[in-house]
């Protein structure tokens, strides 16, 4: 099958299985570890208790452990799930996968590190910051960065471009 | 609670929950709309019947389909992933367009390298990866000596 016959039928089967109702994507409960799901349990107990409102500060305030780490543990597996996935459906390779650690590894390390600098930023260069973003309508925009790219071989001759 | 009690419990929390090995993680398949999930059923049966190791004619005959239900697990696992995190770290609108900026450079930067990887000829991908793992290796070794040399933890 040539590569734009498999994209038509791909298509198609995507014309299909298109859904109006849109449904979200959650983390099957059951593969988490039993004290994930009584934390979890937990956390949720106190938001039932006082929904549909949130719960107060104070009690948020003493729960904070459980709180916190509720949040670690979602970002945790959210991230392993990702990893798992992404180099599976892409059908990498050992070499492909290897990459796609790298390059998930410095997006990670990227972005913690500008989250950083963010929060010690002053909080009146901040709102200027956001201000700015605003003005220019660039929040919900993306751009590339120029940026140096990184080398990928031993070999530049072989896979300049990579 | 100041920061530093509040680490203490976190930490507390941390040594109760790690003893216990995950089996790895999976999405709901609730969460999956009625079509989606007939896509995925499709190739878990193939899974089942072939395990392994698909004759190449199921594959052919089954392209659109695996395609597809790598599509759809790939784009419920980028969704879940751009969901939590931003409200796990609790990012503010400026700190929302840093994460969604990295992540979008990280795909575009992750497409264009395996794109160009795929042009490697077998040779040279399997001289790569003997590379990396004799690398691999030599830094485990040093690792070894460093601990032996006590360097590591300050012996």
């Amino acid at each position: 099958m040539k590569p734009w016959q498999l994209n038509r039928r791909v298509n198609r089967l995507s014309q299909e299985i298109t859904d109006p109702v849109k449904t979200e994507t959650k983390i099957d409960f059951n593969c988490l570890s039993e004290p994930e799901r009584q934390l979890l349990d937990k956390v949720q107990e106190i938001i039932d208790e006082y929904a549909p409102a949130s719960p107060p500060e104070d009690v948020i305030e003493k729960n904070a452990d459980l709180w916190y780490k509720g949040l670690e543990i979602f970002a945790r597996r959210a991230t392993e799930l990702f990893v798992d996935i992404m180099p599976a459906s892409l059908c990498c390779d050992e070499l492909e996968e290897w990459y796609f650690k790298i390059y998930f590894h410095n997006f990670m390390l990227d972005w913690l590190e500008s989250i950083q600098k963010l929060r010690e930023m002053p909080k009146e260069r901040r709102d200027e910051l956001l201000c700015e973003r605003k003005e220019m309508g660039m929040l919900d925009r993306l751009f590339r960065l120029p940026r140096s790219r990184p080398q990928t071989t031993k070999d530049p001759e072989r896979n300049e471009e990579t | 609670m100041n920061n530093t009690q509040l680490a203490k419990r976190i930490e507390e929390l941390s040594a109760k929950l790690k003893p216990v090995p995950s089996e790895g993680i999976r999405i709901d398949f609730n969460s999956f709309t009625e079509p989606e999930q007939l896509v995925l059923l499709k190739n878990l049966e193939l899974q089942d019947k072939y395990g392994s190791r698909w004759p190449h004619e199921v594959i052919v005959a089954n392209r659109e389909l695996i395609v597809k239900a790598n599509e759809i697990a790939s784009k419920r696992a980028t969704e879940l992933f751009l969901f939590i995190m931003p409200r796990a770290f609790m990012l503010d609108e400026v700190e929302q367009y840093f994460f969604k900026m990295h992540f979008s450079i990280f795909l575009e930067s992750l497409t264009v390298c395996l794109k160009n990887v795929k042009k490697w000829s077998e040779k040279d991908k399997a001289d790569f990866l003997r590379d990396i793992k004799g690398k691999d290796e030599t830094d485990e070794e040093k690792k070894k000596e460093k601990a032996v040399h006590g360097e590591e933890n300050n012996n």
